[in-house]
Formats: structure tokens, C-alpha cells, sequence
């Protein structure tokens, strides 16, 4: 399974015969294997990718720079729209940081909520990871184990529903605790629902280890060795299938992970490198994920689930670090003894794991080049923050700052220069 | 009997209207909703519901909805180029339907040896597709191009191979020959031992052919969006699309007509219907009864229908089985596997015909009560 070796004519020799024959294929802004503007420019000869350039930084929202205009408790319903997949694991980092930040003055969270927290943590990884496994059997042309899959995604998505009010952005969390309880029919459901969800997915992982078309088009595609994953600090699924045991559940726990949950947690790796690994260890992880749900539910303690936060938040910087279905989530808050935070950073996973996705594709063929893409499971807008420089002289290199008055003087000027779009 | 000039107008009616143009388009649209609704079945989806009787209008709704869409073409594309090709992709499947026996024990063109035609004009729809790709200039229709054209002319040659397979079988160069041997040896092709492989190896390939998923890689939507009909929209598009299901409904007659026995239903084995129905009146034979010419048209096509949706259910199946090949692993599998097998079949057919004949086929033939000839 070794890759393939790839002859690199020079580019600076003369001759005809060692001429570089490269061709430049985009793949994306716009493509249909990808649902979010993301560039990667394929530099390939004949069917194969000799490298790859990733250009990010096409969406802009300002969540980062709202987030200081609004309180802690606002910010929560913000954070959560950083990600429309994975949007409860952004407001637990937020409050945990934030609860942090609390707990060095007396304030304790009460266990039955970090319990529930921890429930819909793992309910959004199933889906999350359901969810890919779709979108991955959609690349590799297997349309039929995508609407399954989608289909039996529905289960965990009622069960959030049901629990929080909402499908998407779940809204449960609140800092000091969470917004409902978990009624004693809503626990029996989500037993039986996840018992469901393993007899399915049990059929999917046999399909997936079994099935010749899949093992063909995803074993020896896409390969990040352990070295190089380290290398590139890549984090979550796509470190893990990469052989390296890391996981901020375990490494760092937090929430219900830090009490005995941790001691029935595994950490799932694999060693093939491939795109089969990551979507072995996806299937086992979500496995794990609803054993750890039904662990959570039938010990779950007794008592409240609110405790009321003091107003201001004391002045503090402090990380928080989360495990996302897709990888390490970093929350950096910096609190300044008022309501509002100073400054929010967000670091979402994928950030961390696009330059992996150059070192995949090398050596690989056209075709395998969005399965490998799809493999580290992107979520490029939640990634994106945008800067521009204006000048491409590095050593020059300014960059916009302008007020709003500035911002329309330039655009009236654009618009008579470029008289409105037109050619 | 009837005068010169109403034979031409039935058969220019016939080319038009029933057996011909009409009722292909009619039969293909039919089998692009049956492809999509069992498709959808067995993904636990419901498919197209609203337009007519469970969604059936809804092929139809679709190519008028893309005929009214707006057509784009690219500056640096050959315009004329692309406007021919769309018209010719339509022509060919459907001057190809000619050939296959809907109404008839031969099609509504016959003549011998049109099996030789019909082998040609599929490797023409490849030339087409790759001419497609080529005259639309974008840089994701290039390799599309390049891997239509390989693959077409890979899967080209087992679909010939059983072609000719059959061809050798039955004697018989014409399809109207192949479907008469078939009534009148009271079996059909299918039941000769290494035609039921051909028949399976035809199935594949045409699979293959007509781009269907999971073997759609020529214009596989994530990897190379659209390949080589990427740049084409609105009515060309419409063309293309209605070709291909045309294709399939082609592949499907042929591969009816040359191992089902084609429109011959249980006549097969009842000769005294077989005997009813040559009494109808055709433009083969005016003399007929006119009313059992009427049914025997009927009935033959009601069969033709329903052998070839069984055969476009297989490939909807097929189409919901696997997920896509990369395009070398694809073509690897036709020439180190389905070549040469259906090479080595071809001269089993080729030595073993006279004594499956005699020897094999003897100790079977009182199990149907026709009894072979």
C-alpha cells in the first residue's frame, strides 16, 4: 500500500523531453463534491496529482468580532451558528471556558447537567459521523448507502429534537447549566433508540468491511502517514486513523468525561493510513458513542440542572479545548470583569486538518481526489476567516483596516471605475 | 390487398407513430420512471409522486421543463458541433429502435445481416459522446472525453462478443432470424448453456455503455462534474438525456430480442397460438386477418414492453448494488476478465453448437410441449 512514485521533471531544465507536462485542474470554489466554497488548485500529470494548493478563506461572517459586542449568554445562540453540524460542541466550549473561568471562584455546575451536556455531545457526534459516512458513500458513487445511512440518521436527529426543541442549533445550554430537564420517558427512548442505532450501524461497518467497491476505491487512496499527521498536527478522526491516539475526551477531559465515563472510553485508532481507515474509525466511533449515551443515561444522577452564574465574569484569559466529531475545537475567551467577552478566538478542526489534505492527494489519481478530500470530513465556513492583502509584495503587505465611510468612498470609486459590472 | 401507396403510408405511420418513433419515446420515458421508481424502492425512498398516476408524467415533465430551459453554449466551444451532436445522439438510438422487433418477429427495418448495422451504430454513439466531450472545450469535459471514449471501447467489444455469440448459435446474422429461430426451436437463446453467461456478460456491458451508475464514470458528478455533458444545458441536454434513456430501452430490446425470444411470449410453446397469430394480416403479409393482425401487433408489444422493463429492473438493480470504480480499475475488469471470457465462450459456441444441438438438448426437449424441431 505504499504510494505511488511519482517522477517530478524539473522545471528548470531546458530540454523538450524534461519539460514539466503538468497540467492546473481547480477543484472548487464551486464544485459539486464540495458544499462550501474552498479552493484547492490540482497540479496533475496525465490522471495523477503530483501537488496540491489549498487557498482558504473564502467565507467572512465576523462571528468573532460580534461576539464582543454581545453577553455571555447571547453569545452562546451565536457560537452555536459557527457550525450547523456540529453546533452544540461550539457552545459547551464556550460555556466550559466560561465556567472555567467561575469555578476558580466558588461556582460549581451541577453533575446532572454535565450529564445531559455530555448525552447531546455524543448524539450530535452520531449524527455527525452518520452524516459523513453518507456524503462519503455520495463521492464514491454509492447512493444507496447514502440514503440508508441519511435515513437511519433520523433516529439520533428525533432524539435531539426531542430533548432539546430543535434539529440543528439545539439551543440546550445555558451558562451554569442547561435550559431542560430529561424526563424519565425522554431517558427510556434514547436507550431504546440507541440500541436501534447499533443494530444498524453493526450492518453498515459489515458492508463497509466487506463490500469490494468500497474497499477498491478507498484502501491505499489518500494516505497521511502517522509521521506526517503528526507532522501537520492534524487532530481528531483523521489523526486517529492515522495511528496516533489522540482525543481531548481522553487527553483533556471535560464535562461528564471527566468522572467515570472516562474509564470506559476508547480511544478508536487504526492503522492503515488510507480512507478506509477513517471511515473504519468514524463507524467504530459512533458506535462507542451510543454505548457511551446509554452509559450516560442509566447513571445519570439526580438533582438540578441550573445554577445561577453571577453576572460579570471575573478578568481571565483561558483555553478551552473540546473534542469535536471532526477533531480538536478550541475556544480562546478573554474576559475583562464585565458581561461581554474581550476578545472570542475560534479555532474549528478543520483548520487544523486541510494542510493534510495537500499531503493525501500527492501520488493520487483525479478521481479519489474528493473521496480524500471528504475523508478528513471539511467543514470549510465554520474554518474560513478572511483577510486581504491588498499588495502581494510579502515584505509590504498592508492590511484593511477602514471605517465604514472609508469602506463606501472605495466603493462609489469601484463602481464609476468599473462602471457596475459592466464588460 | 392494399395499394402501393398505403403500404408507404403505413409504414411511414409505423415509423412515426406505433411501433416507431412514438411509442419508443412513450416506452423509454415508461421505463426512466420504473428505473426511478424501483431505484427509489430500494433505497427506502419514495421517487417521483406527483406528476400523473404515482409520478409516471414525470420523465416527460422533466425533458419538456430542460426543452424550455435556457441553452447555454461557451465562447470557446464549436457551437455547430455541439448543436449536431445533441440532434445525432437522439437519431441514433432511435433509427437503431427500427431494427428491434416490437410489433413484428422483426423490426419495422429488416434486413439480413442488420446486425452488422446495429454493431455499428453502437461504437457511432461512442464516436458521438467522445465527439460531444470534444467540441464543448472545458477543461472537466476533457476527461470525461478521455474516459468515456476507453471505456465505450472496452465495453464495446464484450457486447459485440455476445452479439455475435448468438449470431453463431442461431445462424443467423438478422435479429428478425435470431427471434424466428427462437420460435421456431421452441426455446429461446437464453437456454443454451454458455448464452446464459453472454446473457449476463451483455447485461454488465450495457450497463457500462449506457454510463448508468455505479458505472456512470465518464460523468460522474463528484469527481469530474458531469464530465463530458457538463457544458451542456437546455435543449441539448433535453436530447441527450432522452438519448440515454432511448439507449437503455434499445439495449433492453436487443438484449429481448437476441436471448428472450424477444416480443414472442408463451406462443413459444403453444404452436397452435403461434399458428393463430401468423394468420394476422401485416404489412409482411396483407393477405392476413386484419382484427388478429391488430391483436398479434397488441400483444406483441405488451410483451416486448414487459420483457424489457425485467430487463431495465435489472438494471436498475445493478445501478443501487456497488459504488463507482476508479476508471483503470474499471477498464482492467473488461479486458482481464470479461474479454477473455467471452473470448473463450465464443469458441465454446463456436465448436460445441452442433453437439449441444444433438446431444444436451435432446434429453431436455420433452420437457416443453412444442418439442424441438
Amino acid at each position: 500500500m505504499a504510494k505511488k512514485k511519482i517522477k517530478v521533471a524539473s522545471p528548470k531544465t531546458g530540454c523538450a523531453a524534461c519539460m514539466p507536462n503538468t497540467m492546473e485542474i481547480p477543484l472548487g470554489p464551486q464544485h459539486p463534491a464540495l458544499k462550501e466554497p474552498e479552493h484547492f488548485l490540482l497540479e496533475v500529470e496525465g490522471e495523477i496529482i503530483v501537488n496540491v494548493t489549498p487557498r482558504i478563506g473564502y467565507v467572512h461572517r465576523g462571528i468573532e468580532k460580534l461576539a464582543e459586542t454581545k453577553t455571555y449568554s447571547q453569545n452562546l445562540t451565536l457560537v452555536e451558528r459557527v457550525c450547523g453540524i456540529c453546533s452544540h460542541v461550539h457552545s459547551i466550549s464556550l460555556v466550559n471556558a466560561v465556567e472555567g473561568i467561575l469555578s476558580k471562584h466558588d461556582f460549581e455546575v451541577p453533575e446532572r447537567a454535565q450529564y445531559i451536556r455530555t448525552i447531546i455531545l455524543e448524539l450530535e457526534r452520531v449524527h455527525s459521523h452518520i452524516l459523513w459516512l453518507g456524503i462519503a458513500a455520495h463521492e464514491i458513487g454509492f447512493d444507496t448507502l447514502f440514503m440508508l445511512s441519511w435515513r437511519d440518521r433520523e433516529l439520533s436527529m428525533d432524539l435531539l429534537e426531542e430533548i432539546t426543541g430543535n434539529r440543528v442549533n439545539y439551543g440546550i445550554n445555558e451558562i451554569g447549566g442547561i435550559r431542560r430537564n430529561m424526563t424519565k420517558e425522554q431517558l427510556d427512548k434514547t436507550i431504546k433508540y440507541m440500541h436501534l442505532t447499533i443494530e444498524r450501524l453493526d450492518r453498515y461497518v459489515e458492508i463497509c468491511l466487506k463490500e469490494d467497491t468500497i474497499r477498491l476505491r478507498t484502501q491505499g487512496v489518500g494516505i497521511l502517514l502517522p509521521s506526517k499527521a503528526k507532522e501537520l498536527c492534524t487532530c481528531g478522526p483523521t489523526a486517529r486513523a492515522s495511528g496516533l491516539a489522540v482525543d481531548i475526551r481522553y487527553d483533556d477531559p471535560y464535562s461528564a468525561y471527566k468522572g467515570a465515563l472516562r474509564d470506559i472510553l476508547k480511544v478508536v485508532t487504526y492503522d492503515t493510513n488510507d480512507v478506509f481507515s477513517r471511515v473504519v474509525v468514524r463507524l467504530i466511533e459512533t458506535i462507542e458513542a451510543c454505548k457511551y449515551i446509554i452509559w450516560l443515561v442509566e447513571n445519570m444522577p439526580d438533582g438540578p440542572v441550573f445554577a445561577k452564574p453571577p453576572r460579570k465574569i471575573p478578568e481571565a484569559k483561558i483555553l478551552s479545548r473540546t473534542e469535536a466529531p471532526r477533531g480538536e475545537l478550541i475556544h480562546y475567551l478573554w474576559s475583562n470583569n464585565t458581561n461581554k467577552p474581550y476578545r472570542l478566538k475560534i479555532t474549528t478542526p478543520t483548520l487544523a486538518n486541510i494542510l493534510s489534505v495537500s499531503e493525501m492527494l500527492k501520488g493520487d489519481y483525479i478521481a479519489d481526489s474528493t473521496i480524500s478530500l471528504a475523508s478528513i470530513d471539511p467543514c470549510f465556513s465554520c474554518e474560513d476567516r478572511m483577510i486581504t492583502i491588498i499588495n502581494k509584495d510579502r515584505r509590504k503587505s498592508k492590511v484593511w483596516t477602514w471605517n465604514f465611510d472609508q469602506l463606501r468612498k472605495y466603493s462609489r470609486e469601484w463602481n464609476a471605475k468599473n462602471k457596475r459590472w459592466k464588460k | 390487398m392494399l395499394a402501393v401507396w398505403a403500404q408507404w403510408l403505413l409504414l411511414i405511420l409505423g415509423i412515426l407513430f406505433f411501433p416507431g418513433i412514438g411509442f419508443c419515446i412513450s416506452i423509454a420515458l415508461f421505463d426512466e420512471w420504473i428505473d426511478r421508481k424501483f431505484y427509489a424502492a430500494l433505497q427506502d425512498r419514495i421517487g417521483p409522486l406527483h406528476t400523473g398516476f404515482k409520478g409516471i408524467l414525470q420523465p416527460l415533465a422533466d425533458f419538456l421543463k430542460l426543452l424550455a430551459n435556457e441553452d447555454i453554449e461557451p465562447k470557446a466551444a464549436d457551437k455547430w458541433g455541439m448543436r449536431i451532436v445533441a440532434v445525432i445522439g437522439l437519431t441514433i438510438p432511435l433509427l437503431a429502435l427500427l431494427f428491434v422487433p416490437i410489433v413484428n418477429l422483426s423490426g419495422i427495418l429488416s434486413f439480413e445481416a442488420d446486425l452488422l448495422l446495429l454493431s455499428f451504430l453502437t461504437t457511432i454513439l461512442a464516436l458521438v459522446i467522445y465527439l460531444a466531450g470534444w467540441f464543448s472545450a472545458n477543461r472537466l469535459a476533457m476527461p470525461g472525453t478521455m474516459r468515456a471514449a476507453s471505456q465505450l471501447l472496452s465495453y464495446e467489444i464484450p457486447i459485440l462478443m455476445a452479439m455475435f455469440a448468438v449470431a453463431l448459435r442461431t445462424e443467423s446474422l438478422s435479429v428478425a432470424g435470431i427471434v424466428t429461430w427462437q420460435l421456431e426451436h421452441h426455446r429461446p437463446v437464453i437456454f443454451s448453456l454458455p448464452m446464459v453467461i453472454f446473457f449476463l456478460i451483455f447485461l454488465l456491458s450495457s450497463q457500462a455503455e449506457l454510463e448508468r451508475s455505479p458505472f456512470d464514470i465518464p460523468t460522474a458528478e463528484t469527481e469530474i462534474v458531469g464530465g463530458w455533458e457538463v457544458e451542456y444545458s437546455g435543449k441539448k441536454l433535453a436530447f441527450f438525456r432522452l438519448s440515454a434513456d432511448l439507449q437503455m430501452v434499445y439495449a433492453a430490446g436487443l438484449g429481448a430480442a437476441l436471448f428472450l425470444g424477444g416480443p414472442i411470449g408463451v406462443e413459444m410453446w403453444i404452436p397452435a397460438f403461434a399458428d393463430w397469430l401468423g394468420t394476422g394480416a401485416s404489412l409482411a403479409q396483407p393477405g392476413g386477418v386484419m382484427w388478429v393482425g391488430a391483436i398479434r401487433m397488441a400483444y406483441y408489444a405488451l410483451i416486448f414492453a414487459i420483457k424489457t422493463t425485467l430487463i431495465v429492473l435489472v438494471f436498475s438493480t445493478m445501478k443501487a448494488l456497488m459504488a463507482r470504480l476508479r476508471i483503470e480499475q474499471f477498464l482492467e475488469f473488461s479486458w482481464k476478465w470479461l474479454i477473455p471470457v467471452s473470448l473463450g465462450l465464443m469458441i465454446v459456441t463456436f465448436f460445441w453448437v452442433p453437439w449441444l444441438d444433438n446431444t444436451l438438448w435432446s434429453k431436455f426437449e420433452a420437457l416443453f410441449p412444442g418439442g424441438a424441431t
